[in-house]
């Protein structure tokens, strides 16, 4: 069955809860939009499952004050399945922000007792 | 009744029309996304009661028009019947002279309410970054919601 408009809206929101969370450095509720063996791979490595995933929060540096921007959206998905497509950019907001990283995220996701979750999150990061 | 996807819908469309009523100086359209009893808080400007006391702050710095433009991400919407929260970030650019950065960054925290004429901002509270107070204090969820919405 392909993807509802209420499915679209909520793996964007989830996308945005995740940029909530890691912006205010709250491990559980950024571990809470992956599935339990969930895969984030970032820029300066891959953690794999609730536990690394919990510590990648607690141990990031917070020194500056960061936003998470998501555009250009794409979802495409059948019945509990998705995979995404999204831009990034991030924002050094200690002063006027300026931008850290630029890139896109490649997701696949999966719906889990009725909630969308990231089961493998990928940062393609421009500069690289 | 939890919302539908119109609604939600539409309250992103309201945080969309604002923005691009201030980009415009556009002091009707501003006026048409709020409630009457609508109160707007900022940390940097202080805190306006009253739809019309809003729409005279703006008016105030018309000048401002066209060489700003507000561009919002990562909405969270929670609610149900009439009545629904909004997180939201922002990104003020500032055009200058043909030159563009990024000059102001922040986050909204909305109460909006559903009437007859649709969903409109009840109460609209900007913190901007820098002025730190609230930056890490933004909830990713609030307690005791459904994780979805």
């Amino acid at each position: 069955m392909p993807l509802s408009i209420e499915d679209q809206l909520d793996i964007m929101e989830l996308m945005a809860r995740y940029n909530h969370a890691i912006d205010s450095s709250q491990p559980e509720a950024w571990a809470d939009t992956f599935t339990e063996d969930g895969v984030f791979e970032g820029s300066v490595g891959t953690v794999s499952g609730r536990e690394e995933l919990l510590a990648f929060v607690r141990n990031r540096d917070q020194s500056n004050p960061i936003r998470h921007w998501n555009n250009n959206i794409l979802i495409d998905g059948d019945g509990d399945d998705a995979t995404a497509k999204v831009y990034l950019v991030t924002f050094d907001v200690t002063g006027p922000p300026t931008v850290r990283v630029s890139g896109m995220y490649h997701d696949t996701l999966k719906r889990v007792d009725g909630q969308w979750k990231f089961t493998h999150r990928k940062v393609q990061s421009d500069a690289s | 009744m939890p919302l539908s996807c119109d609604d939600r819908l539409d309250i992103l469309e309201v945080a969309a029309r604002y923005c691009r009523a201030l980009d415009r100086g556009d002091a009707e359209g501003l006026e048409a996304v709020f409630t009457e009893d609508a109160v707007w808080e900022s940390s940097a400007r202080g805190q306006r009661r009253g739809r019309s006391a809003i729409v005279d702050e703006f008016r105030a710095r018309a000048e401002q028009a066209h060489t700003r433009k507000h561009w919002t991400s990562n909405a969270v919407i929670e609610g149900d019947g009439d009545e629904a929260s909004l997180t939201l970030d922002l990104l003020v650019l500032h055009l200058d002279d043909g030159d563009v950065r990024p000059g102001t960054s922040g986050v909204y925290e909305d109460r909006l309410r559903r009437d007859a004429a649709g969903w409109r901002i009840a109460y609209r509270k900007i913190t901007v970054d820098g002025q730190r107070a609230g930056f890490r204090g933004v909830p990713a969820q609030p307690a005791g919601k459904d994780a979805t919405r």
